[in-house]
């Protein structure tokens, strides 16, 4: 492996790629500050969540058995692997086992971490990446350079070429649009073909056993419902206690990422419905960070704001630190998780903290990159990144000040002298020329001053310390709801959001009254006004499915989302496959925020998502496309209340 | 030299300690014995109880505060400016017609040690106009210590995109009012010595906020 300066050397050089890297990487960084804006009680939540995590950290072995005891109650399995290869090993195990052949996976860190595709690929498994940045990588032979966007390094001129090279477009095509629907029309035959769906998880809920995956695209729960076979991998640091303490998480992971108020599908699943699903639960050194000062980065929830914020990172982009965990967060997790010539990467930081100020878990990552560097020099695994010569002569203040006083002496000369030193090669290297040297020193010239001419005072008596200005009232919309809003505020609040989401309001009137008759209804047909109701006995048609009308339990205002209970497969699928869907919601069911939806969920059905707007994608270029693997439409309706309707 | 002459003219009556570095470079290089022995020196320097410590870098400043680990010393550590604003006059007594362009460091941005308060300082002097960049591209200037020298051109690349940042403050020709700058100021003088001697520097005469005060107080 090339040393870190070499490799950054080398990719520096490259200013037009950097510039325009930099650019791709500030673009979220830009919305999430947005996104901010409209949180007043963001600290409160970051907050929430740094103590939520703290709470798991002080007891992670009783949670996980809580988890596991939980999750098993609904039928999921759960094993447990110490490291890469047991997680490897393990999966492998279930694959020969269920005469696995082709697997759809989505995105997924932990098994990026634990190479268990290659391991897979290795035994003659077709492996699918279905998210579209996953699967321009997979294509290009590459590891993701970004925890969120895996391919924010390739342009859409380069992914184009690709897809020409592989048959998708035609030649020359660049547009993100165009690219986005050939590989949704290329992907389809595979989530048809696969007998195992893969995923990663964003969070394990110890109360309940749920298994949280969070997506725009729909790529990952289309492949859960149609192969007849779902494995998840987690890392053991993704647990959370509750459903309650799930909302603060969700309610920053989306907005830290790309600024939106939730993904797409926020999919809860809690076990199993009539199909086998695995949970490979990986330690994989997690555990060694346990009781040291870097515990706190077991917190991390994998938003890329740290990245997105990082002035190292935004330059040098994601493989430059040659490891799945790129920027700030992996220079803390690089030490603790892989060793080696990873314990390098703490090197790479100005220690500048903007990385500790963005982190929606509020893990002090310029703290912990300061605290590795010492720590790894004092184990003698990282050499300090000053030579010994400049350190002594720092270190002893009467040598420091004798060469201070003997450069002075030297004048114009000691910045050209300084000039062949190591350091001052290593200055000049960076376009800079070498400081010059003041004529006299701070002491030397207050010596001077004590002589000449004694204080004058200016009349002022020092005022008392004021009093710090009050921070604003707590905003009334937090943590609770604000109690004076009527349900036409609540759904004026949903519409902005929703239509933020690229979705719309339908009226009334524009639904076909056979929609109404149904409480649950689940009508497909060519065109409006042409139903039939799906069975899960009736073959599913996996192109042309043109609209899907489904009722949702309720709706969350501030998001513009709804929670979706899915019962069976085919109305997982129904939510997924068609290329439009409608919503219906009873309009007394709109609640305020997260917290009130959590309040509701009392019992959580084996499959539940919250969704919100039509599957996107901005996996090329960072732009938006309408319409990934799901529905490239969708519409909410509101139902009169049997209440309002009586009055 | 300035800051010493402000505190005193405002009657605070300073004392220079004899201390050297604070040890903030050796333990951003890593080296952990070396900023050891040069921070326990400088606590030996400054264990008079009753005394405030004022720092002209609220990098230094940000250090120190993390490494003492008693609270009531550490409450009486100041960033210049930080003190100023809280301790010092409302107002000064001369106008200074100049217009200075504002760095804020990272210390200053992200940390604890005085955030903002440079800004609020200054805009206590009558006729002072301060340009100060807006927007998300506001970065790390690129010295972070070693930094600079371990990864030299990502550090000299930095520092040219803040200097490109601060001048997106500038008034291009044709806007009303129509300022240049006289000089570049920040409470964090590491960041202005990166930056004053990359190649591409504009030549603004550096300024510490000390220097513009001490102008006030004629």
């Amino acid at each position: 492996m090339k040393g870190l300066a070499r490799k950054i050397q080398e990719r520096m050089r490259d200013l037009d790629k950097v510039a325009s890297h930099r650019r791709a990487v500030l673009y979220p960084a830009a919305k999430r500050r947005a996104a901010m804006a409209l949180v007043p009680e963001w600290e409160e939540l970051r907050d929430a969540n740094k103590k939520a995590k703290a709470e798991i950290l002080s007891d992670l072995d009783g949670f996980l058995d809580r988890f596991q005891e939980s999750a098993e109650a609904r039928g999921t399995t759960v094993h447990r692997a110490r490291n890469a290869a047991q997680a490897q090993e393990k999966v492998l195990d279930l694959c020969k086992a269920a005469g696995v052949q082709c697997i759809v996976k989505s995105k997924s860190l932990t098994m990026e971490e634990c190479q268990i595709g290659p391991k897979l690929e290795q035994t003659g498994i077709e492996l699918i990446d279905t998210d579209l940045g996953e699967r321009i990588v997979q294509l290009f032979g590459e590891p993701p350079s970004h925890l969120t966007a895996p391919a924010i390094h390739r342009t859409r001129e380069e992914i184009g070429q690709l897809f020409y090279e592989h048959g998708l477009v035609p030649k020359g095509e660049t547009d993100p649009k165009i690219l986005t629907e050939a590989a949704r029309k290329s992907l389809r035959p595979y989530f048809l073909k696969a007998d195992l769906g893969m995923t990663g998880a964003n969070f394990l809920v110890a109360s309940t056993g749920s298994i949280i995956v969070v997506e725009n695209e729909a790529n990952s729960i289309l492949g859960t419902s149609l192969a007849p076979f779902h494995i998840a991998v987690a890392g053991i640091d993704k647990l959370v206690p509750d459903i309650p303490s799930l909302q603060s998480f969700l309610a920053l992971l989306a907005r830290s990422a790309t600024g939106q108020r939730l993904t797409t599908y926020t999919t809860h699943y809690t076990g199993t419905m009539g199909r086998p699903l695995h949970l490979v639960l990986v330690d994989n050194g997690r555990s060694s960070l346990r009781g040291t000062p870097a515990e706190e980065a077991l917190a991390c929830i994998r938003c890329g704001a740290c990245l997105n914020e990082c002035p190292v990172y935004c330059r040098i982009g994601g493989h430059s630190y040659d490891w799945v965990y790129p920027g700030p967060i992996g220079e803390v997790l690089g030490p603790a998780l892989s060793g080696g010539p990873r314990n390098e990467l703490v090197k790479a930081s100005p220690l500048c903290q903007a990385c500790s100020d963005v982190c929606p878990v509020r893990i002090d990552l310029a703290r912990h990159i300061h605290d590795w560097r010492l720590d790894l020099s004092a184990q003698g695994q990282l050499k300090p990144s000053l030579p010994s010569s400049l350190r002594h002569l720092w270190g002893h203040p009467f040598l420091f000040r004798a060469a201070g006083k003997f450069a002075r002496h030297l004048g114009p000369l000691s910045p050209v002298l300084a000039g062949f030193t190591k350091a001052g090669r290593a200055w000049k290297r960076g376009g800079r020329n070498l400081p010059k040297l003041p004529k006299k020193s701070f002491h030397e010239l207050l010596k001077a001053r004590r002589k000449s001419n004694p204080p004058q005072c200016f009349p002022h008596s020092p005022i008392q310390e004021k009093k710090e200005i009050a921070p604003s009232p707590t905003p009334p919309n937090s943590p609770s709801a604000p109690k004076h809003l009527h349900f036409h505020d609540l759904r004026k609040l949903f519409r902005e959001a929703l239509e933020e989401a690229h979705g719309k309001i339908l009226p009334l009137s524009a639904l076909p009254n056979q929609a109404m008759a149904t409480p649950k209804a689940m009508v497909i047909g060519a065109e409006l006004g042409k139903f039939w109701t799906p069975s899960p006995s009736q073959p599913w048609k996996i192109n042309g499915c043109p609209l899907l009308i489904l009722s949702a339990r309720h709706g969350i205002a501030r998001t513009g989302s709804l929670w979706v209970e899915l019962e069976t497969f085919e109305e997982r699928l129904a939510l997924t496959l068609p290329e439009e869907i409608i919503l219906l919601v009873p309009e007394d069911r709109i609640l305020f925020d997260l917290p009130q939806h959590a309040a509701e969920l009392k019992h959580l059905p084996p499959c539940g998502t919250l969704l919100t707007g039509p599957s996107k994608t901005a996996d090329i270029e960072l732009s938006l496309v309408i319409g990934a693997h799901g529905p490239r439409r969708m519409s909410v309706c509101w139902i009169p209340s049997a209440t309002s309707a009586s009055k | 030299m300035a800051g010493f002459d402000v505190l005193e003219r405002l009657g605070f009556s300073p004392r220079v300690t004899q201390a050297h570095c604070c040890g903030q470079v050796l333990s951003n290089a890593g080296d952990g014995p070396g900023a050891q022995a040069l921070f326990k020196r400088w606590a030996q320097q400054h264990s008079q109880d009753e005394e405030t410590v004022v720092i002209l870098s609220a990098s230094c400043t940000e250090h120190l505060r993390n490494e003492i680990e008693a609270a009531p010393k550490r409450a009486q550590i100041f960033e210049f400016c930080d003190f100023l604003v809280r301790f010092g006059p409302e107002s000064y007594p001369t106008a200074v017609p100049k217009t200075l362009l504002l760095h804020t460091s990272c210390s200053a941005q992200h940390g604890r040690a005085g955030a903002r308060t440079q800004r609020s300082l200054l805009d206590r002097i009558s006729k002072l106009r301060v340009l100060e960049p807006q927007g998300p591209e506001g970065e790390c200037c690129g010295f972070g210590g070693s930094f600079a020298t371990t990864f030299p051109e990502l550090s000299g690349s930095m520092g040219k995109d803040r200097i490109a940042y601060l001048q997106s403050a500038i008034p291009k020709k044709g806007d009303t009012p129509f300022l240049t700058p006289d000089a570049l100021v920040s409470a964090d003088l590491s960041c202005l010595l990166h930056l004053g001697t990359l190649r591409s520097y504009p030549g603004w005469p550096i300024l510490h906020p000390a220097q513009i005060l001490w102008e006030a107080l004629q």
